[in-house]
């Protein structure tokens, strides 16, 4: 068999490959040898997540599909004719998961012997769909149980709270599971329609990685992975017009929590997909939201000696199909008082926490983060496969973080934290 | 070598001041990963020994604040330092840890791992005093977070429902005792009497160091002496295992709660450590009974009955306990309950098939190989070995894994004893 030429990207400071190939089928596959490792461990992804509910089908029909499938099809690509998936891992002795995220679903093992077994295995059930009324309604009561936990969990309403609060119109503001009553709609149809458009080679990525040998896994999947057929027009996800104002400012739930919770979130919309572009406002958003509601900030220093925050303050910048946003969240017992200070305290010292000595210690902070994260197999697979789903190679963030500057992390922070778009959400203790 | 021929996973050092060292030296990470444990008995100074780590990460001699600290760790390229505290059986442990970039990867970076070890030492030895004892701001602030962090249990219902069910089974034994502490205790904990208890724990606990890296052993051991060379006392000794506890009649507890997804966890009394006989014949059972999602509960309660999303069970391998717990709707207790209990009795009617004896085999093996890519997990596991007086030798567990029978995991099975079931519903 002609295998692919293979492409070698390489980073000298970090001493790290990574091989890869498109087969003709249109799949990307990539290698990152690591000897010495017990553990070889691989993740097949697909761009398919929650927000994806609008598109056009394989057959360039338009599709609207019910909140909650991406998820929906994660839990039932498990179920084959040879029985459940998990189970014939379980048969060769490896650990397997899956997930599911706003633009991306994954399927993954990790094993240290039997490996060709375990991948073809992980190929087989993701290429080999085998929807059945049945296993889909028994699936429906697992997932109902799913969600019924999530909805226990003040973290995570919090979040999603947050989210339905800045966005009026785009899917990020749907639960990545759906609801019980949307997950009640779905069907073994619309299960194959969306499996047929967005589980096509040419949306999916193969990432593997640990101590094999490189010709053999590249013929291994070649072989092993099926053909594809052309479908008809490109893939179009469509994303509703998302008004730039948040849907609204403030929003609370009573829940049984020792102090109240709330995050504090800003939204950005007109953000671009994919590209250099993106990934640099991702860094820029993280080191500066680090530097001002860090640990090491003068702002959080205020806010803690006037008691104000519990302990910490966490903070987190996501982009996603054009839209983008950025939180800040803790714990406070002043809950009325604190979101004012937050506000009042980005505005004045946002000067100060951006100074030359600040900046460059950060900038040496990310840096280091960078290189201790190579020491896991999972961060180089998941890492790898994200940023190439946004048209990135994870080896030059190394160099788009040396290459940052002040001047543009100031300007990227007065336009991302603009008081006109932020929207405040909060967990508090219940009242009884 | 161990007996199999492997080679050891540490190498050890005995050094002065009752601390131990053990270094894994490895090319596999790209960090160099640290742990100091200071270990103790869970006795009733358990709130002020949970305290202290959390006081202590506010500040030191030279560091006096949060902001200097953080500061000083970003230009060490971002190296981690945590401080908190395990309940390991009925020893209490605090665990000082250090995540640091080796600086073979960071071309100008010099003396990085020496830095941090200072900067370790200083976290645990060299705290910032005041007028004799601890600043009493600190203390006092640590003491609310300590209190709400308490509080906050219930925030986690699957934690909390696991945590109650701990406090009712081992009720008037030490294991009943929060590794965090008790909020009854938090009010009368004093900065200077905190400062004593402090001196007296840190120059008399015994020490475990362990660092895994690309490091040479022996620079590892100097550097250790240099940073840790002090006097300390005799080291106090620690009460031995926690002796069996007879079952009774079964404990049954029900709380109610605004929630939208009940929990139910039992909890049962085996008594196998580390080191016993039927150690691995138990920690098969387990695999078998609810570890993986081959397990008879994930594939009884979940994929038969669809009655929840999460079934599993586990193993506490010092005080000799285990636990099942599902997220079910309240409705549904009695089934779950019935079905749950039913995978325990046909384990230890030896209703094993080839395919679940199979399959579990090759998955905790399989677990066991990986566990040397991960050295938190290493070094975890072989702190608790060390306690229970053996060390963590991965290939001779695979083998005596390996020579277990079905009768063994049945006979196993057959001992443990159901204490306690408790339910957190609507």
């Amino acid at each position: 068999m002609t295998l692919p030429e293979l492409e070698k990207l390489s980073n000298l400071t970090l001493k790290e490959e990574v091989y890869r190939a498109t087969l003709p089928s249109g799949l990307e596959v990539s290698f990152c040898p690591k000897p010495g490792f017990q553990k070889r461990y691989a993740c097949y992804s697909t761009r398919f997540g929650s927000i994806d509910n609008e598109f056009t089908g394989s057959g360039g029909e338009s599709l609207r599909v019910p909140d909650g499938i991406a998820h929906f099809l994660e839990h039932t690509l498990f179920e084959t004719p040879k029985g459940n998936a998990s189970d014939l891992f379980a048969l060769n002795g490896a650990s397997n998961n899956a997930s599911t995220s706003f633009t991306q679903t994954t399927y993954l093992f990790a094993a240290s012997d039997r490996f060709w077994d375990n991948l073809g295995l992980l190929i087989d059930f993701v290429e080999n769909p085998c929807f059945q009324d049945d296993k889909v309604e028994k699936e429906r009561g697992i997932i109902e149980q799913e969600i019924k936990g999530y909805d226990d969990s003040p973290g995570w309403v919090n979040y999603r709270g947050l989210l339905g609060n800045l966005f009026s119109e785009h899917p990020v503001r749907i639960d990545i599971a759906g609801t019980v009553e949307t997950i009640a709609e779905i069907d073994t149809a619309t299960l194959q329609s969306c499996y047929d458009r967005f589980y096509h080679p040419s949306n999916m990525h193969l990432f593997v990685v640990g101590d094999l040998d490189r010709q053999e896994l590249f013929e291994f999947v070649a072989e092993r992975s099926r053909a594809a057929e052309t479908l008809e027009g490109e893939l179009e996800r469509k994303y509703p017009a998302e008004p730039a104002e948040v849907f609204k400012a403030e929003g609370e739930v009573e829940m049984d929590v020792a102090a109240t919770k709330f995050i504090l979130g800003f939204k950005e919309t007109g953000i671009p997909l994919a590209g250099e572009e993106l990934v640099r406002r991702e860094l820029l958003s993280d080191l500066g939201l680090d530097l001002l509601f860090g640990s090491s900030s003068d702002l959080f220093r205020e806010l803690y000696e006037k008691q104000l925050v519990h302990d910490g303050l966490w903070s987190g910048y996501d982009t996603l199909g054009g839209v983008a946003y950025a939180m800040v969240g803790g714990d406070t017992s002043s809950p009325d008082e604190f979101p004012g200070r937050l506000l009042d305290g980005i505005e004045s010292r946002l000067g100060e926490a951006l100074s030359r000595d600040n900046f460059e210690r950060k900038k040496r902070q990310f840096i280091g983060d960078f290189v201790r994260r190579f020491s896991s197999l999972e961060f180089i697979a998941h890492g790898f496969t994200t940023y190439l789903f946004r048209d990135f190679d994870l080896f030059s963030l190394i160099d788009l973080i040396n290459g940052l500057e002040r001047e543009m992390l100031e300007e990227h922070l007065h336009s991302l934290l603009d008081p006109d778009r932020h929207s405040i959400f909060k967990i508090i203790p219940r009242s009884n | 070598m161990t007996e199999n021929n492997q080679p050891a996973l540490f190498e050890r050092f005995e050094m002065d001041g009752s601390m131990s060292l053990s270094v894994n030296s490895n090319r596999k990470l790209k960090n160099i990963i640290v742990k100091m444990f200071v270990l103790a008995d869970l006795d009733e100074s358990y709130t002020s020994r949970s305290l202290v780590p959390m006081v202590l990460r506010r500040g030191t001699t030279r560091l006096p604040d949060m902001q200097a600290l953080r500061r000083y760790r970003e230009s060490l390229y971002g190296c981690t330092l945590g401080s908190s505290t395990i309940k390991v059986g009925e020893w209490q442990a605090a665990v000082f840890s250090l995540d640091i970039v080796n600086e073979a990867f960071l071309p100008g970076a010099e003396s990085l791992f020496e830095k941090g070890l200072e900067l370790l030492r200083e976290l645990i030895f060299d705290p910032l005093v005041e007028d004799g004892a601890f600043s009493a701001d600190y203390v006092a602030r640590e003491k609310d977070l300590l209190a709400t962090n308490i509080r906050s249990h219930i925030d986690n219902k699957d934690e909390y429902a696991v945590l109650r069910c701990t406090e009712e089974m081992c009720a008037g034994e030490p294991y009943r005792r929060h590794e965090m502490g008790s909020l009854d205790e938090i009010d009368g904990i004093e900065p200077g009497a905190l400062m004593d208890f402090y001196r007296d724990w840190s120059s008399s606990s015994p020490l475990a160091l362990y660092v895994c890296g690309d490091v040479d052993p022996e620079q590892v051991r100097e550097m250790a002496a240099a940073a840790f060379s002090f006097e300390r006392s005799e080291p106090k000794s620690l009460s031995a295992l926690p002796a069996a506890v007879e079952v009774g009649q079964v404990r049954e507890v029900r709380e109610q709660f605004e929630v939208n997804q009940a929990k139910l966890v039992l909890g049962f009394r085996h008594g196998i450590c580390p080191g016993d006989d039927a150690y691995e014949a138990l920690l098969l059972l387990n695999t078998i009974l609810g570890g993986f999602s081959h397990s008879k509960l994930f594939q009884n309660v979940r994929e038969k009955a669809s009655l929840a999303y999460s079934a599993r069970s586990w193993v506490e391998r010092t005080k000799g306990l285990l636990y099942m717990s599902c997220g079910i709707a309240t409705e549904n207790y009695e089934q779950a309950l019935e079905i749950s209990l039913a995978q325990l009795d046909a384990i230890s009617e030896g209703e094993i098939s080839d395919g679940e004896f199979d399959a579990s085999l090759k998955t905790i093996l399989n677990q066991n190989r990986m566990l040397e890519d991960n050295f938190p997990g290493l070094v975890a596991s072989d702190f608790i070995w060390r306690l229970h007086g053996g060390e963590l030798d991965l290939a001779g567990l695979r083998e005596r894994l390996e020579r277990v029978s079905r009768d063994e995991i049945a006979a196993a099975a057959a001992t443990i004893r159901h204490d306690t079931t408790y339910f957190l519903h609507s």
